[in-house]
């Protein structure tokens, strides 16, 4: 190379010679060539890949997480984490509920909750009186139903309405081993039929074993 | 003693229907009658082993038809609280009877619960019965 005293294959290589040719100072220090893209200038004006990487989301991890515009959301379909055929449509629901030895107590127990919170039973072992059976109708329309208390001694049916929005409560006496209930349709607010079978052992501490049935209308 | 609530109940699209409710402890091994729809069906079920068989009585002249199978599980099924001790059970049977203008569908959904310290199973059940679309009113049902 020139002023180096050494020789290199690429430096004699015709035009690339130029490229190899270091412009010098006044005082002699070489100069680097406006060619070449300074390290400071770099940083200056472009990103580095670790920032980018910390900053912005790569475009597999957006397609894997992400839904893209015009898709359908795999839960689109569902209402309050519950897909459609718990919502009486279809082959209806059956829901299992017990609560066993309840403690003497005011606060009632929740035994079972139809899907969706829209029906939900609840007991209480009063204390100094009655065991409590609540049905709290949270539908936003009263529901027609019946009731039906049974005992060794026979049984009672009686029609019923479940208030919107609040608690229907039945005082159970000692004698009684099951209650059943049948509520109705009412209009497009609740197009379905719900059979509520409550049955319970009152030797000692009460137990309660409960199943509701849905079916849609 | 057979106890059941049957009612009518109006249907979506303004025909009648009927639902049939009961629920009965039974042992294992005894048959026992679970639904009674009057003129039109009744049905039985026996409990043997971690099995429930049923049957169904046509009492009618018009043709079965049994679309769904009682030892299947159909639908969704949930338990909470001390309830999964009591084994919970379902089956689904969906039959019809009659055909053409007197066609009758039936959908029963029935459930069961294990009572282990009494050696019992407490079986209960909901039957929806209604009209098929544009059928004439069978004769009246009730329990």
């Amino acid at each position: 190379l020139p002023g180096t005293g050494r020789c290199c294959k690429t430096a004699l290589a015709g035009n690339r010679r130029s490229v190899l040719k270091r412009e010098r100072t006044g005082d002699g220090r070489p100069t680097t060539p406006t060619s070449f893209l300074k390290i400071k200038s770099a940083n200056a004006n472009f990103l580095k890949i670790d920032t980018a990487n910390a900053n912005f989301l790569k475009i597999d991890d957006a397609n894997t997480e992400f839904l893209k515009i015009g898709s359908t959301a795999a839960n689109s379909s569902e209402l309050g984490g519950l897909t459609p055929d718990a919502f009486f449509q279809g082959n209806g629901h059956v829901v299992t509920g017990s609560v066993s030895s309840l403690a003497p107590g005011n606060t009632p127990t929740q035994l079972l909750s139809l899907p969706g919170g829209i029906i939900v039973v609840s007991v209480a072992n009063t204390i100094g009186a009655e065991l409590q059976l609540t049905i709290h109708n949270a539908t936003g329309v009263s529901l027609p139903a019946v009731q039906d208390v049974g005992s060794a001694a026979g049984s009672a049916t009686t029609p019923i309405t479940l208030p919107a929005g609040r608690d229907y409560m039945l005082v159970l006496s000692g004698a009684a081993e099951q209650v059943h209930f049948q509520l109705f349709p009412a209009g497009a607010a609740f197009p379905q039929v719900v059979t509520l079978i409550v049955s319970l052992d009152n030797g000692g501490a009460p137990s309660f074993v409960a199943q509701a049935f849905t079916g849609g209308v | 003693v057979h106890r059941q609530l049957a009612n009518e109940i109006e249907l979506g699209d303004g025909r009648r229907g009927l639902v049939i409710s009961a629920s009965k402890e039974i042992e294992p091994g005894a048959r026992a009658m679970l639904v009674l729809a009057d003129g039109l069906f009744r049905l039985d079920v026996l409990v043997r082993g971690d099995s429930l068989q049923t049957f169904l009585r046509n009492l009618t002249d018009w043709p079965l038809d049994i679309r769904g199978d009682a030892n299947g599980v159909h639908g969704p099924i949930s338990a909470s609280g001390d309830a999964p001790s009591y084994s919970p059970g379902r089956a689904d049977l969906e039959f019809s009877l009659g055909a053409g203008a007197d066609l009758v569908k039936a959908k029963v959904t029935i459930g069961t619960l294990r009572y282990a310290q009494r050696g019992t199973i407490r079986v209960s059940a909901q039957a929806i019965v209604r009209q098929a679309a544009g059928a004439v009113a069978p004769a009246s049902a009730g329990g």
